[in-house]
This record gives C-alpha cells, structure tokens and sequence, in this order.
C-alpha cells in the first residue's frame, strides 16, 4: 500500500530526516542520513515517473480530505520530471558533500549535522513546490526553501557570503510576498486554492483587473526567484560566494523549480490563451530573455573568479529556458522544458567540479588556476 | 466608485508601497528589514480584509446570528505571520553576522570593503 502513499512521503522524509541530522551533532552519521534521504527521494521519484508513465497524472489528498478543500498532490508527467531532476542533483550533492562541509565551511563539527538538516530541508522546499497543486501550499514550500537557502549560502568562509545571503534574502521576500498578493489577488475572485480549480473558475472572471493584477503580481514574484533579468541581481553574488556543495545544488534546482511553477501559472492556473493572447506577455518575456542571455554571457566572460563566471552563465542559461518558453509553440516550450535538465545537470557538475579544484588548489580565481594540468592531472578539470 | 468604503485596502497599498519604498531608499541593513516587515504586514492587511463580512460574526455557529466572516484567509495569513517572523529572524542574525566581519551595518561602507578585497 505504500506505492499509493508515494507522494506525501516524497515530501514527509526529508522533513522528518532534517530534525534527526540537527540533533545528532555526529557528523558521520547526519551525513548518512542525509545521504540516505536524498537516495531514497530520488528512488520515489523514479517510481512518481514511472507511475505516472503508465497509468497518467496521479493525485493524492492530503490527509484524506478530497480536493478542492484539502491540500492535493497532484503529479503529471511535467512534473514527475522535475522532481526526478531536484532529487537526482540532491542525492548527488550530498554524497559530494561530506569533505566539502568539513574543511571549507565556517563551521564547528558539532554544527556540521545542522548543515544536513538546512540541506534536507531546502531539498523538501523544493520537492513540494513542485509535487502540490494547491497555490498556498507551494507558497509555504517556497518558503521553505528559501529561508534554507539563506543561511545554506551565508555559511562560507568568504565574508561577502554574508552580504549576498542577505541581499537575496530581501530580494527572495519581496518576490515571495509578491506571490503570495497574487494568491490572495485569485482567492478573492474565486474562492479556492487549488490550482485546477483555479484553472476552471478563473475564465469566468478572467477580465477584471483583479485577475490582472494577481497575474502581475505571480509573473514578477516567480521570475525574482528565477532570476530573470533584469531581477537576477542577487544571484552572481549567491553562488559564488556559497559554499560550492551549496552553488552546486541551488544551480542545479532552485531556479529549475522557480521556472516549473512559472510554467504552471501561466499554463495550468492561467491557461495559454489568457497569458499569451489576453496578456500578451511573450512581448515582455521574448525581449528580456534575448537581452538577459546575450548579455549576460558576455559578462560570464570578463569574470576572473570562475565560481562567479558559472553564476553568470545560469543567468544567461535561464535566459534561453524562458526564451523557450516566450515563443510561445510547442516546440518552443518543449526545448525549454528539455533545456531546464540540461542546464541542471551541466551546472551541477561543474560546481562540483570547481569545488573539487578549490578543494584542492585552495582557489577558484583563474590566474591561481594555472599549470592545474599539472597538479591534478586526471581531475575533474577535463569537464570544463 | 466607491473609494472611502474600501480604506482598508486603501491602507493595504500605502502600507506596501511605504515599506517597498524603505526596503530600496534604506541603507541600513536593519532599516531595511524594518522596511520589509511593514511590506509583509501589508498583506496580512490584505488577507485579513478580504475575509471580512459585513455585519459578520466569527465562524462559530451561534443563536441568532446568520452571517459569518470567511476563516480561511485568517488561518492563511497566520502560516504567513510566521514565515514573515522567520524571514525577520534569518535576516537579523545575518545582519548580526555582517556587523561581526565588516565593523558595520551600512550598505555603502560594506561595499566599499568588499571592492577592496581580491577576486
């Protein structure tokens, strides 16, 4: 019976695994738990997709109340997949992360089991924003996440750590408090929480200004947290700053799930037809994805510090996800949907692969790179 | 249009945009947080009137009375209270943490300090 029960405990383990790893103070063993976790979300959610392979989207009621009332789970193949890239890049960074956590990070080893709770926590922010299909439970979710996430990228030996977690702190509440007018916005037009409720009772009142407004309010509080440019200002400074476990994964998920639910206001809550055709907002996405990728590239060039060259690169790398999606064709969104796994899985590698280099080389500013060839000469160098 | 019998959402928007506007003109990192917390509180303002009645009472049945506010949007706002007293409590002990490494607490002089470090 278990199987039925999947989606919940895709959520439920990594949130009950959290407190255990803060308690314990062992560092060996918080770090199997997490690593224990994260193997195990990755293997629910291989059967989350398979699941829903064969037999189509499944939903799941929270605590038994039937949606629209109580909480619902609600998995298609869109996202099946995301999860299977969140919990695949989580499982691979917390088997990466025990050295990194123990020699690089601004921590005492009795804190190292907090480390793996703040991680385990992120990655349940991050599966449940995109397991649910209830607009407040994702709010809550994104919150989750990002309250993690800050201190996640504060714990760095650098100092600028902190003011980036700071500035992304303000930036990351502003663009949550913005989502969370845009619910609001809904729920008095219509009454409900649950996105395909949403979805049915939305084109009855789709033009007024409200809805408008709330559409508003949902666009530019999604895309603060996906970094698109012009909101991407606090990203560079959040990766390169982080500790590289952190930049790895926070890469590799946070704005993959930021543009999963971007996704699904605009075709899910919304539909096509009123975001593109009623809102036109293609002529706002198009022209900021183009400049954002364009630019942003060029920028990631003159950049000496390679963690911070990656950083930019993810910038101009949404760029191109939501140029995919701005086009507004099948074909278009399905490169940008393709593009999404792509961009995490390259990006979660090569800040794996830096980590190791500062790990070893003790730095990741290009000039201190030099003659690496030499020092690590079947080192994960050969991916960049 | 009726502008005054709707103040509260009146003050819902001054609110907001007083806070946003302290979270931007703000240099101080503390300010700041005080200006993001009036945003915050903003909407719970916005929440809390959208659930209210006219004449309404609290959502306990009781003799003699037919219309009851709507709970849902209060018990909502009570999950954002909580998350907004947990953004404040990060951003403080980050702010904390900042006056520690730098000596202060102002944007334009951490910056400066950190131009002058290398790459």
């Amino acid at each position: 019976m278990t199987s039925a029960h999947l989606p919940v405990l895709q959520v439920i383990m990594p949130l009950i695994a959290a407190p255990l790893c803060a308690l314990l103070q062992r560092t060996a063993a918080s770090w199997i738990i997490a690593v224990a976790t994260a193997l195990s979300t990755l293997l629910i959610s291989i059967a989350l997709l398979n699941q829903v392979l064969a037999a189509g989207a499944l939903s799941y009621a929270m605590g038994g109340w039937p949606p629209p009332w109580g909480i619902e789970y609600r998995i298609d193949l869109v996202n099946a997949y995301i999860l299977l890239i969140v919990s695949a890049s989580g499982a691979l960074v917390a088997v990466f992360a025990r050295p990194v956590v123990e020699r690089r990070m601004r921590l005492r080893p009795e804190q190292h089991g907090q480390f793996y709770a703040l991680y385990l926590l992120c990655l349940t922010g991050l599966l449940g924003m995109t397991i649910t299909g209830d607009a407040f439970n994702l709010f809550v979710f994104l919150e989750i996440s990002s309250l993690s996430s800050y201190v996640l990228i504060s714990l760095g030996r650098d100092r600028r750590g902190l003011t980036a977690a700071y500035q992304y702190l303000i930036m990351g509440t502003i663009g949550a408090t913005f989502f969370l007018i845009g619910i609001g916005l809904l729920y008095v037009m219509t009454g409900t929480l649950n996105m395909t409720d949403l979805a049915e009772r939305l084109p009855a009142v789709a033009d007024t200004r409200t809805v408008r407004a709330a559409f508003a309010f949902l666009t530019v509080g999604v895309s603060l947290k996906l970094a698109l440019f012009p909101l991407h200002l606090w990203l560079p400074n959040a990766y390169a700053y982080s500790p590289s476990v952190v930049a790895a994964f926070l890469a590799a998920t946070a704005t993959k799930v930021a543009v999963y639910v971007l996704l699904r206001i605009f075709f899910t809550i919304f539909g096509a037809r009123f975001s593109f055709d009623v809102m036109e907002l293609e002529y706002i996405l198009l022209p900021l994805a183009l400049i954002g990728a364009v630019s942003m590239s060029i920028v990631a060039i003159f950049q000496v510090n390679v963690k911070r060259m990656l950083a930019y690169s993810s910038v101009a790398q949404i760029g191109y996800i939501i140029l995919g999606i701005s086009l507004v064709s099948e074909s278009g969104l399905t490169g940008g949907i393709v593009h999404l796994f792509n961009h995490a899985l390259i990006k979660v590698t090569l800040f794996m692969a830096l980590g190791c280099i500062s790990y070893r080389v003790g730095a990741v500013h290009i000039d201190r790179l030099a003659g690496l060839g030499r020092a690590m000469p079947w080192g994960p160098w050969r991916r960049l | 249009m009726d502008i005054i019998g709707h103040y509260n959402y009146w003050i819902f928007v001054i609110l907001m945009m007083a806070g946003f506007y302290v979270v931007i003109a703000q240099g101080n990192l503390v300010k700041k947080l005080v200006g993001l917390n009036i945003f915050q509180t903003s909407v719970f303002i916005l929440y809390i009137s959208m659930g209210k009645i006219d004449g309404g009472t609290a959502p306990i049945l009781a003799p003699g009375w037919t219309v009851y506010s709507n709970p849902l949007p209060h018990v909502l706002i009570l999950t954002a209270i909580v998350v907004s007293i947990a953004t404040t409590a990060v951003g403080l002990a980050l702010v904390v943490r900042i006056h520690e490494a730098y000596g202060v607490i102002e944007e334009d002089e951490i910056h400066r300090q950190s131009e002058k470090e290398v790459l």
